[in-house]
């Protein structure tokens, strides 16, 4: 392994999300998770929607596949939130 | 006569049994050669917990915190999820299996290959500082598209 350095803590500001979601869970469904009652505006997720998820300094533009239980599934899209940004209700929000 | 009714036969088919709260742990064993276990980082130590947490309240029969990640035999496998499932991430930790069992965590295969989960009980606290303290290298994501990246 060649390790690369870092320097953890070296926060950046990033923008609030619409669902706190670690990238790295999955269920049965193959697809990441987050209980719904956990988002901080629960109205604004609802299935077929875009969204911002992440956790930390992570950031992804998700679709919103189902809830089920109180549980939301989503699927992240590839490529950067500004790449992705049109797809939200409301891409200005991001802007600086 | 009158048919005798059969009482098991009859319960276990009207009544609606709840499905114990634990993952799906697939039947195949990690493959001996799966070395590394890989996990997205955020570089912030609140989202293992956040996700600790919210495995043992979705899993709650299971008794178990748990952490996701990704096993890998070689470095083109890391590189594979660096490009497909972890490519959110800039950053990738990158851990041994020998190391995160000689420190007491156990390595699941759960839910659709490669992914894992990384188990373990006690306190919550401890224990994530124990798995900070493991032996792991976090490497950069060559196939993370920052948002300083041009917009293509």
């Amino acid at each position: 392994m060649n390790p690369k350095t870092h320097r953890r803590g070296d926060h950046v500001t990033a923008p609030q999300v619409d669902l706190i979601v670690d990238l790295n869970t999955m269920d049965d469904t193959g697809l990441p998770w987050a209980f719904l009652d956990e988002a901080p505006d629960p109205a604004r997720i609802r299935p077929g929607r875009y969204v911002l998820v992440g956790s930390g300094v992570t950031r992804a533009i998700a679709l919103i596949v189902d809830i089920t239980d109180g549980i939301v599934h989503l699927r992240p899209l590839h490529g950067s939130v500004r790449t992705n940004a049109h797809l939200l209700d409301d891409p200005n929000r991001l802007a600086c | 006569m009158e048919p005798r009714l059969d009482h098991r036969r009859y319960a276990a088919s009207s009544l609606a049994v709840a499905e114990p709260s634990v993952p799906r742990v697939r039947r195949a064993p990690l493959p001996d050669d799966a070395i590394l276990v890989i996990r997205g980082d955020d570089l912030d130590p609140a989202t293992s917990r956040r996700q600790a947490e919210a495995f043992r309240r979705r899993f709650s029969d299971w008794g178990r915190w748990g952490l996701s990640a990704f096993y890998a035999r070689n470095d083109a496998e890391v590189d594979d999820l660096g490009s497909d499932q972890l490519e959110r991430f800039s950053l990738l930790g990158c851990y041994r299996v020998v190391d995160l069992q000689k420190a007491g965590f156990e390595i699941w295969p759960t839910f659709r290959t490669p992914h894992v989960t990384i188990a373990f009980t006690g306190d919550l606290d401890d224990r994530l500082a124990a798995l900070a303290d493991v032996a792991h290298e976090v490497r950069v994501n060559p196939y993370h598209e920052s948002e300083d990246t041009p917009k293509r």
